[in-house]
């Protein structure tokens, strides 16, 4: 996109040509009232307060785009007559109970009504029942509703689960003197809100979605809002602590916010987690997943002492990433001065996997990051349940398909109901799990330069290739000739007889021809359709901006070198920007600063894992340690960014700084090791109080800072093996993945996350079996065994059973080697 | 301006409110009557009362999730 020089109330300013007018404004600190708008989603032209004058002429600025030489005037006469207008009738039969509403203090109704100067009512209508709705963890009040439909947008354009639309109100009409009397705008967008509430699209009165709260998040009013929030306090009371969410790798920014549990008890509490949601869309955990604090912790002298005490005889710690940036870097600190074995799986995998790739991509890092691939037009996903492991990575899918036009590829054993109702541009490819190479190599063939590619694997996808010759069918239209039978006057007897007439038509016809076309066996082999390119063909249509999120399967697949390697040739000689998605909160950060071992020695010290001796922020170890929501640090993104996270909570206990000091290490405060992070390749020395945390109004992420992403030695040795046609896991499978707002012991220590522990099969595969929700099962695989009850779960499908990880009792983990797929047998008890 | 408070008498506020508007006032005075939404036929009913004992309702307004707000007023 090119740049353009416009002109806003007399300010000249520069944007992209094409760039909504609102956006171009907001980003240079000028203001437009706006109130249906959401940044990243489509305009809706609900509330149409964002009227502008464009050379002359009446514009939408959320929608009209930016031309080079615009003239904008923000405000005329007319304009500020529509604005005042639509502000009345938003006040039209609105409840007098700003006392008791929860959005009271931050509600745009109230903020545009005064800032507009409504002090006067000139429209009225009959007012009609409008009962409030039970939506599970959501409430709906029609009655507050100023049907502006952010909450509809937000769902369908940013989330991807599409469950609500304006349904049908019902009341009296407009009188119609209004429609002569009214600024048309004004007068427009009254007739539909009059007309409209808010309601599901399954059609049904139950809320079925992926529970983010979003929707809630974006209410301008307080219409939709979260059932654990609704009527525990004013806006006003509660103090903001900014935070980054402690629950996967998306690193999302989020406030906090608290104050005091009750009169009777000053003790701090989280009321809810908020977002800047015109930049940042959080899922279920980060929204509702917030009092995971290990409470009511003091010290425990006699427990540091045994903690210390058995560091002193440890020659291992086992840890998770659910861990700080600091509080890695202590732990690679104490591994460099007592030689521990510093021991984490997954992180371990993810390093190992960024290493294999780097040899060939000659770079410390992947390239791209969840942002850019939002702003793409053609996404391939591989090796990740997407809408669990990352779900911002699923935002930035369903955002690039639904509001760029875009066009994806899902590759992944598991099928998704989710993924793919969000959009028809979305292929899902449920291939067999093991064959994740495969699906690699295709990318490779659809998409690489193949002038560039190495001339050997160019080959080897050739070798893929035959023609064959297929039977086509296609309709012809053929001119056919039928005689009929007319009624006609014989000009000479004058009467009326029938003749037969030549009639020419032209009619369909279907006819068979042979043709030779090219036969690609890596779609065959990857159980593809039969007319899969020609879906490919019309997917590629005018796309240009290409990104690929691959994710935790790959990194402990048997052949994960290769795969690495696949990714980086991609990567390399393709136009794919590529993002990966590391495993847990903050297992970026952790493989790049800590050197891990892989096995534990003798004794082991274990930070919210298992271990000899427990460290746990859990409060279930031998010493307690604060949760992430109590503590100040960094958390290392997926997007590479060092983002600050601030406690929410105090905690009365001992932390691993405290054990460090005990142990001959010297900080007052854990975060004094923040600007120690920039002696690690990548990281800046930067002190913790000096990291930035907003966004712009252009909706620049101003946060912390981003990982350097360094220039590494490579051969050029960019070999890879051919794909292990052998490998290919059939019959009975398990997964290891967690259900919608789940992924750690943490999430599954909250209130109002209530998803149950057990063995997750999706529903339809429960109606063909004869096995029901609830049952209790034996699950059985080579590497090990659990009994646990199955929990029916509509938002997979297919026949692959999901092994939760969020609940380590269930210790699913052990029944697979490494890669997340197992075969497994099932029976019930 | 006077408040009236109808909401314990439930569905079945009309004869109270009636009582109330039948009661000499101070020329020009508000009237604030609270009562239960119910089935949403309050709503209506207490216009109606309003207008049949000669007052004009200035307003009438959901107050809650349960509870409906009038004002009236006598010139």
């Amino acid at each position: 996109m090119n740049n353009v020089s416009i002109n806003i109330d007399g300010k000249e300013i520069v944007t992209q040509e094409g760039e909504f007018l609102l956006n171009a404004a907001r980003a240079n600190d000028i203001y437009i009232p706006a109130i249906c708008y959401l940044t990243r989603c489509s305009p809706t032209l609900a509330c149409r307060i964002c009227l502008v004058e464009v050379d002359g002429k009446q514009v939408y600025a959320c929608n009209a785009k930016a031309k080079e030489g615009m003239n904008v005037i923000t405000k005329t006469e007319t304009i500020e007559k529509e604005r005042r207008a639509i502000m009345e009738v938003y006040d039209v039969n609105h409840p007098l109970q700003c006392g008791v509403c929860d959005q009271s203090g931050e509600c745009e109704l109230q903020n545009y009504t005064l800032e507009i100067g409504v002090d006067s009512q000139s429209y009225t209508v009959q007012d009609v029942d409008r009962a409030s709705h039970d939506w599970g963890h959501l409430h709906y009040d029609p009655g507050l509703c100023i049907v502006c439909e952010r909450c509809v947008t937000a769902c369908k354009d940013m989330i991807g689960d599409n469950s609500l639309k304006t349904i049908a109100r019902g009341g009296d009409p407009l009188n119609v003197d209004y429609k002569e009397s009214m600024p048309k705008d004004s007068y427009a967008m009254w007739n539909k809100l009059n007309k409209s509430v808010i309601g599901l699209t399954n059609g049904t009165d139950v809320l079925d979605c992926t529970s983010c709260g979003e929707c809630a998040a974006v209410c301008p009013v307080g219409a939709l809002v979260s059932t654990q929030f609704m009527y525990k306090s004013n806006s006003w009371e509660l103090k903001s602590i900014p935070a980054t969410c402690g629950h996967c790798s998306a690193g999302c920014q989020i406030s906090y916010d608290v104050k005091h549990t009750s009169v009777h008890n000053p003790d701090e509490k989280i009321y809810r987690v908020m977002n800047e949601w015109n930049y940042v869309s959080l899922c279920g955990a980060g929204r509702y997943g917030f009092d995971y604090e290990n409470r009511d912790v003091v010290k425990d002298e006699v427990a540091f002492k045994n903690a210390i005490a058995a560091f002193k005889k440890a020659d291992t710690i086992k840890f998770t990433s659910t861990i700080t940036n600091e509080e890695a870097f202590i732990l690679e600190t104490l591994k460099d001065k007592f030689g521990y074995k510093l021991v984490n799986d997954e992180a371990k995998s993810f390093q190992t996997f960024l290493s294999d790739y780097s040899a060939v991509s000659g770079t410390s890092l992947y390239g791209s990051d969840l942002k850019t691939a939002m702003n793409s037009n053609f996404i391939v996903s591989i090796g990740t349940a997407i809408k669990t492991d990352n779900p911002n990575a699923r935002y930035a899918l369903n955002n690039s398909l639904t509001t760029n036009k875009g066009a994806a590829l899902y590759f992944h054993p598991v099928a998704d109901p989710v993924v793919d109702a969000m959009s028809k541009n979305i292929v899902s490819i449920n291939h067999k799990p093991l064959q994740e190479e495969t699906a690699l190599y295709l990318v490779l063939d659809l998409f690489a330069d193949k002038s560039k590619l190495p001339t050997d694997i160019v080959e080897y996808l050739a070798s893929f290739h035959s023609t064959k010759t297929v039977t086509l069918t296609e309709t012809i239209k053929e001119k056919v000739i039928e005689i009929v039978k007319e009624m006609k006057v014989n000009e000479e007897t004058g009467e009326e007889e029938e003749v037969e007439v030549e009639k020419s038509k032209m009619v369909p016809k279907k006819v068979s021809k042979e043709v030779e076309v090219d036969d690609n066996r890596l779609l065959s082999m990857l159980g593809m359709a039969d007319d899969f390119m020609e879906t490919f063909t019309k997917l590629m249509k005018k796309k240009d901006i290409f990104s690929m999120i691959v994710g935790p399967d790959l990194y402990n697949h048997p052949n994960s070198k290769n795969i690495a390697r696949l990714v980086a040739l991609i990567e390399k000689y393709s136009a794919f920007e590529l993002v990966m998605i590391p495993t847990l909160t903050n297992t970026l950060g952790v493989a790049m600063i800590n050197e891990l071992s892989d096995t534990a020695g003798s004794y082991a010290i274990g930070y919210n894992t298992e271990a000899d001796f427990v460290l746990s922020g859990l409060g279930e170890g031998d010493l307690d340690m604060p949760a992430i929501n109590q503590q100040e640090g960094t958390l290392t993104s997926i997007n590479k960014n060092v983002n600050p996270t601030n406690a929410a909570l105090p905690y009365g206990g001992y932390t691993l700084n405290d054990i460090a000091n005990a142990l001959g290490l010297n900080a007052q405060n854990t975060i004094d090791y923040t600007v120690e992070l920039g002696s690690i390749d990548g990281f800046k020395a930067e002190e913790f109080d000096a990291l930035p945390d907003h966004y712009t109004n252009a909706g620049e992420e101003i946060r912390g800072y981003k990982l350097e992403s360094l220039s590494t030695s490579t051969s050029s040795d960019e070999s890879v093996s051919k794909i292990d046609e052998a490998l290919g896991l059939d019959g009975a499978i398990i997964y290891l993945a967690n259900p919608v707002r789940q992924f750690t012991d943490f999430t599954k220590n909250t209130t109002n996350l209530d998803e149950k522990s057990g063995v997750y099969m999706s529903a339809e595969s429960l109606e063909a079996s004869e096995l029901n929700d609830g049952d209790s099962v034996f699950v059985k695989t080579d590497n090990g065994e659990l009994t646990a009850n199955i929990v029916s779960d509509n938002k997979i499908a297919g026949n692959i059973i999901i092994l939760p990880t969020f609940d380590s009792k269930l210790n699913s983990g052990a029944l697979v080697n490494g890669y997340r797929f197992a075969n497994a047998s099932i029976q019930k008890v | 301006m006077k408040r009236y408070d109808l909401r314990h008498l439930k569905d079945n506020f009309d004869p109270r409110m009636k009582e109330i508007l039948s009661e000499s006032h101070k020329a020009t005075e508000t009237l604030i009557f609270l009562f239960e939404i119910g089935d949403f036929t309050p709503v209506q009913r207490s216009a109606d009362l309003v207008k049949e004992c000669g007052y004009e309702l200035y307003n009438s307004l959901k107050f809650n999730e349960v509870d409906w707000t009038i004002v009236a007023k006598k010139d």
